[in-house]
């Protein structure tokens, strides 16, 4: 708690820094911009109650997207139990999971990410930078003359291919 | 070990009805597998959207290579346009006006004949046209 208070009272900057990463990954999952900022304010809230777990030289951006996944999850659970969303006040009541990077994510190094991309095949590699930089489906689609199923489909086999380069994983078919 | 949920690169890349990423969320609060799937679609996107903004832009890229190229194929361009042809004072003096005079006045006269025409010019080295045009013809 200590160096959650410290971070509250001095450099904040650090989660100021992840909040936009947070939040637009928290509308792809919520798709509802209220929805997403309670998951963001509980992510960060969880955060920095574990702030002082966190270990040195682990990738923040990495371990605020764990909270964030498990928040979510937690949520999921929570709606399913109720049949219906879970407010804020609900999900401070679920216990808190340990946020950890698993790791694996913590090992892997940008210039492995970045071999890994150049690898695929450039048909897989365009869809996935595209969509990188924040591109849609339909922008994709139309950018690159191909249907926007076929956005999907290459997204989901460049996103297999990347884990099997980047882990060894088998590529489902 | 079973396959995730078949639409969970859709649901995360926000492509279902509200209805099915609903039944989406209700499959993820008890499938451990797809949680594992959607830490790691989260991760991985993560890492390549965070390489991508480092990467230059494009056209950072392209315009100096494109400029770098322009440069080039103007100096290949003058390098290996033709020298304008000077005229050449030497010829110019050597030819009499009379020549200069009857190749541009009449096409014909633009032909080498051992003989040029005295045109009344008095005192001349040359033979008079008449004389030689009578040599001709006697053959």
């Amino acid at each position: 708690m200590r160096g959650g208070l410290h971070i509250v009272r001095g450099d904040d900057s650090v989660l100021r820094e992840h909040r936009d990463v947070l939040r637009r990954y928290a509308l792809r999952l919520c798709r509802n911009p209220t929805d997403a900022d309670d998951l963001v304010q509980d992510t960060l809230t969880r955060a920095l109650a574990a702030w002082a777990t966190l270990k040195p030289g682990t990738d923040t951006r990495a371990w605020l997207l764990s909270i964030l996944h498990n928040v979510f999850i937690d949520s999921c659970r929570k709606q399913k139990q109720l049949g219906t969303k879970v407010s804020s006040e609900l999900a401070h009541d679920l216990p808190a999971p340990q946020p950890e990077v698993e790791p694996r994510w913590a090992q892997i190094t940008n210039a492995e990410v970045a071999t890994a991309i150049d690898s695929l095949d450039p048909s897989f590699r365009d869809v996935y930078r595209l969509h990188a930089r924040g591109e849609g489906y339909d922008s994709i689609s139309r950018s690159l003359g191909i249907p926007k199923i076929t956005v999907g489909t290459r997204l989901t086999r460049a996103r297999k291919k990347m884990r099997a380069l980047l882990f060894g994983e088998e590529e489902e078919s | 070990m079973n396959s995730p949920h078949p639409d969970l690169n859709a649901f995360f890349d926000q492509q279902l009805s509200a209805e099915d990423a609903d039944a989406v969320r209700t499959h993820l609060a008890d499938c451990a597998q797809c949680q594992r799937e959607l830490h790691a679609l989260m991760q991985l996107d993560a890492r390549v959207e965070s390489l991508e903004a480092r990467r230059p832009k494009v056209w950072t890229r392209v315009v100096p290579l494109v400029a770098l190229a322009a440069v080039a194929l103007l100096g290949v361009f003058f390098a290996s346009r033709e020298t304008p042809v000077t005229p050449v004072a030497p010829v110019v003096q050597l030819a009499s006006a009379r020549q200069l005079d009857a190749r541009v006045s009449w096409r014909e006269g633009d032909v080498w004949r051992p003989y040029e025409p005295s045109r009344g010019v008095q005192g001349s080295d040359s033979v008079s046209m008449t004389t030689l045009a009578a040599l001709e013809a006697s053959g």
